[in-house]
């Protein structure tokens, strides 16, 4: 395995893992199961 | 050796005349159906959970218990929330199994290849799928400058979510096929909002027009190409793709065993260009999709899955 692809994977695992654990100390999970559970249209450009 | 290769090119080019399909093919599909109910399981009753997959979903569907990571990144780089779920999922999920899940979870993937299965199968050069791949790159790139110019003008209080008028929360819908069959196009259903006189279907919102027109222009092309959307147009895949070429999960060609007859090219849905890895061995493309076709086609198997 090359540094090149050595480095690209402790960067994404780095980015990842920090980016697990903010994401569950700001509690965006609970906005992700709002997000599902009620009617929004973010993404339904084209309805009435 | 030579007979049992001799017998596998047989099997392959029987399969060739009647589409007979690969035993991981069926192995794969039964995932791809499970998943699929799985992944809309407010159908059997499951509620809404926090999961997070890189698979294309979109978010509005009211029977969807994973959350898409593409949409969820723009929604919340619009609403000015740094989307770090998203970005967790992506990365590593790229990293430990590279575009796996586009070959055996991702709900329209699925419906690329069921569409791809009735189509035309015409192929393109394995050099001209990684040209598409780049050009998925660029469609990522284009949206992500917008979606980050929203989140920063919301962040300073200048908001020009406005201009970009109904796509404001998620630009990339525009040219998305997912959310219109997913969302937009469920919704109408649900709440029965088709037109019911003739006349009524000019009096449509204009986007709605737009949006199942590229939908058909998309499945008109999946028919034709298998695989196209995921190839040229996601843009989940175009990054998962980018992590892919590190990923610990992938697939590995012996140079030993390989006579370079170029049957796993052929079979291969997302045309891989795998004898261009045979030097090093580690096939890491930014589109295989692991589907696994390969390596059961290959008739001195000489390709295997590594996870390392």
């Amino acid at each position: 395995m090359g540094h090149r692809s050595g480095s690209a994977r402790v960067l994404m695992l780095i980015v990842g893992i920090i980016a697990l654990i903010f994401a569950i100390k700001l509690s965006q999970w609970d906005m992700i199961i709002e997000m599902l559970s009620k009617f929004n249209k973010y993404e339904l450009a084209g309805y009435r | 050796m030579a007979m049992s290769t001799q017998n596998k090119k047989s099997k392959h080019s029987k399969r060739k005349l009647f589409g007979k399909p690969y035993k991981v093919d069926v192995i794969r599909t039964t995932i791809q159906i499970l998943s699929f109910i799985v992944i809309f399981g407010g159908i059997i009753g499951y509620a809404a959970t926090a999961i997070v997959l890189p698979i294309r979903t979109g978010l509005s569907n009211p029977y969807l218990i994973v959350a898409d990571a593409w949409v969820l990144l723009e929604v919340m780089l619009t609403l000015a929330i740094v989307p770090l779920a998203a970005i967790a999922a992506i990365s590593l999920f790229s990293l430990f199994t590279g575009r796996a899940l586009c070959g055996w979870v991702c709900p329209f993937g699925f419906i690329n290849d069921v569409v791809g299965k009735f189509g035309k199968k015409k192929r393109i050069s394995p050099r001209n799928s990684i040209t598409m791949w780049k050009f998925a790159l660029f469609i990522v790139a284009l949206f992500l400058i917008i979606d980050v110019s929203i989140f920063y003008n919301e962040l300073r209080d200048s908001s020009i979510r406005s201009s970009f008028g109904e796509f404001g929360y998620a630009p990339s819908t525009f040219i998305d096929p997912v959310t219109t069959l997913f969302g937009l196009l469920f919704w109408y259903t649900y709440h029965d909002l088709w037109p019911k006189e003739f006349v009524d279907i000019f009096y449509l919102p204009k986007y709605l027009y737009w949006r199942i027109f590229f939908l058909v222009i998309i499945l008109i092309g999946i028919y034709y190409i298998p695989r196209l959307y995921c190839r040229a147009l996601c843009p989940l895949g175009a990054i998962m793709g980018m992590g892919a070429q590190y990923s610990f999960l992938h697939l590995y060609i012996d140079k030993a065993l390989c006579n370079e007859c170029k049957i796993c090219e052929k079979v291969c849905p997302m045309e891989v260009p795998i004898l261009d890895y045979i030097n090093d061995g580690h096939i890491r493309s930014p589109l295989c999709i692991l589907c696994l076709r390969c390596l059961e086609a290959c008739p001195r198997g000489a390709i295997k899955v590594k996870f390392s």
